[in-house]
C-alpha cells in the first residue's frame, strides 16, 4: 500500500467518489453477500468515510426500492393454473383424460400458444378488447335510450370495472379457452370493480372509454396485421 | 449439534433447534422435489403436480419481472413447466430443483426477449392506466382507493413500483436476469451464476452496472423520493 493509499484510508476525501471497487462492496454488502465478519468491517469503514457512506445510502434506497408493494397488481398465482399446467403434462404424457375437470378437456392456454405462436397472446388481447369495446359501446346505448350507465370514471381502477358490460355468457371467446386468463382477469375484475362503479360518474367518462378502447383495438388489430405479414 | 445444544441448554440452544429444524425441512423438501422429478422420468406424469404446485409461485414471478407482462409470463410459466417435465430425466440430482427451474425460466424468457427483441406492452393504458409498461394496469383492480387513511400511501406506493418497473423493463436483458435473481428471488451470487451459466465476476459487474442505470433511471423519472 503507497503512502497516499494509506493517507487516503486515515482521512477519505468527504467530496470523493468511491471508485469501482468499493461501490461493488456496497452491493455485496446489500445482497448479503458478505460474511459476518467482513460486514462489521464493511460497516465500519462506512462510519469513517462519508463519501462512501453516501453512495451507499444512495444505492440502498434504490435497492430498497426494488420491491413490489403488497398490493402490486398481477403478482400471485392466477386461479387454475397448475391445473393448466398438469392438463398439458397429461396430454403430452399421453394421457388419456388430457383434460383435467379443472379445463373441461379444453386446449390449455400454453399449447394453443405453442401452437399458433408469439400472436396468441396478442389475439387474445385483441379479442379482449374487441368485447370490451362492444359492452362499452352497447353501454352507450342504453344509456342514450335512459338505462342507468354506470361505466366507471376512466381512472386506473376502471380497467376492471368496464368489463362489467363487456362480458356476456353468450360471447363466442368465452368457449376459447386461450382467453380464459383474460376472462379470469376481466371477472376478478368484476367483482372488484362493480363495489365501485356504481359511485362513479358516468356519462362523459363512458364515452371516453368507449373512444380509448376503440383506440385500442385498431391498435391492436394493427399489430396483428403487421405480425401476420412478416 | 442438537445434542450439544441441549446439553448446553443456553440461550441459544433453542434458536439452534430452530434452524437445524428449518434446514432438516428444506432438505426434506429437495429430496421429495428430487423424488418427484426421478419418478417424472421413469414415466410418473403425475408427480410433476408437487413439482408445479411448490414452484409456480417464483416461476410466475421470475417470468413477470423478466417478460414485463402478466399475461406473456403466465404463458411462459407454463412453457417453463412443460419443458421441465419434458427435460426431467436431464436434471442432475447434485443441484437444487429451484435453481434448475430458474435456469430453465430465464434461458426462455431470454430467448423468447431476444426473438422479440423489444419486450412488447400493447397499449392497455387506454383501458384507464397510466401507460405502464410494466403491465401493471393490465391486471385486475386491486386495493381501490378507498377512504381509509392510507389509501394516499398505497397509491404513491403503487407509482413508484410502476416507474420501478419502467426501469426494469429498459435494463438490458442480461442486466435485468442478475436483478431479478439476486435482489428479487434472493439467490446468491454463486447460485445466480450457476443458474445464468456465467462467471461470479460476471453477475457482479452486471449487478453493479443495472443498480447504476436503475438509479439514474429513478432519479429521473423523480421517483427516488
Amino acid at each position: 500500500m503507497t503512502a497516499n493509499s494509506e493517507d487516503r484510508e486515515r482521512h477519505p476525501d468527504p467530496e470523493a467518489k468511491p471508485d469501482a471497487a468499493s461501490e461493488r462492496a456496497v452491493l455485496r454488502w446489500l445482497a448479503g453477500e458478505m460474511g459476518a465478519g467482513e460486514a462489521r468491517a464493511f460497516e465500519e469503514r462506512l462510519a469513517g468515510d462519508p463519501a462512501l457512506a453516501r453512495a451507499a445510502e444512495a444505492r440502498r434506497r434504490t435497492w430498497r426500492r426494488l420491491e413490489a408493494p403488497a398490493s402490486a397488481p398481477g403478482e400471485g398465482v392466477p386461479p387454475g393454473f397448475s391445473g393448466r399446467v398438469m392438463a398439458q403434462v397429461r396430454r403430452e404424457a399421453g394421457g388419456a383424460e388430457a383434460g383435467s375437470a379443472e379445463t373441461g378437456g379444453a386446449e390449455t392456454w400454453g399449447q394453443h400458444a405453442a401452437a399458433r405462436g408469439p400472436l396468441s397472446a396478442a389475439w387474445s388481447r385483441a379479442a379482449g378488447a374487441a368485447a370490451l369495446a362492444g359492452g362499452v359501446a352497447l353501454g352507450l346505448v342504453l344509456g342514450m335510450g335512459g338505462a342507468q350507465v354506470t361505466a366507471p370514471a376512466l381512472d386506473e381502477t376502471s380497467v376492471a370495472a368496464a368489463p362489467a358490460v363487456a362480458v356476456s355468457s353468450s360471447d363466442p371467446a368465452l368457449s376459447d379457452p386461450t382467453l380464459s386468463y383474460a376472462y379470469d382477469d376481466l371477472y376478478t375484475g368484476l367483482a372488484d370493480g362493480s363495489a365501485r362503479a356504481g359511485g362513479g360518474d358516468s356519462g362523459s367518462s363512458a364515452g371516453e372509454t368507449g373512444g380509448t378502447l376503440a383506440a385500442d383495438y385498431a391498435a391492436v388489430l394493427g399489430e396483428l396485421s403487421a405480425g401476420e405479414g412478416t | 449439534m442438537t445434542e450439544r445444544a441441549e446439553a448446553a441448554g443456553g440461550p441459544d440452544a433453542g434458536e439452534a433447534l430452530d434452524r437445524e429444524a428449518v434446514d432438516r425441512a428444506a432438505l426434506d423438501r429437495e429430496a421429495e422435489e428430487r423424488d418427484a422429478l426421478a419418478r417424472v422420468a421413469a414415466g410418473d406424469a403425475e408427480a410433476f403436480a408437487l413439482v408445479v404446485e411448490r414452484h409456480q409461485e417464483r416461476l410466475l414471478r421470475v417470468c413477470r419481472r423478466m417478460l414485463g407482462d402478466p399475461e406473456a409470463a403466465r404463458d411462459a410459466a407454463q412453457e417453463v413447466f412443460l419443458k421441465a417435465f419434458r427435460n426431467a430425466g436431464r436434471y442432475k440430482p447434485r443441484g437444487k430443483v429451484y435453481t434448475w427451474l430458474y435456469r430453465i425460466a430465464v434461458n426462455h424468457c431470454l430467448n423468447r426477449l431476444r426473438r422479440r427483441r423489444v419486450v412488447r406492452f400493447l397499449p392497455w393504458s387506454g383501458l384507464g392506466g397510466s401507460g405502464d409498461p410494466g403491465g401493471a394496469d393490465d391486471a385486475p383492480a386491486f386495493d381501490p382507493p378507498g377512504d381509509e387513511p392510507d389509501a394516499d400511501r398505497r397509491l404513491a406506493a403503487r407509482q413508484r413500483w410502476r416507474r420501478v418497473q419502467r426501469a426494469l423493463a429498459e435494463l438490458p436483458d442480461t442486466q435485468r436476469a442478475v436483478v431479478v435473481l439476486v435482489r428479487f428471488e434472493g439467490l446468491s451470487y454463486k447460485e445466480t451464476a450457476e443458474v445464468l451459466g456465467v462467471s461470479l465476476g460476471a453477475v457482479e459487474s452486471r449487478l453493479f452496472r443495472a443498480m447504476r442505470n436503475l438509479e439514474s433511471a429513478l432519479v429521473e423519472e423523480g421517483a427516488d423520493r
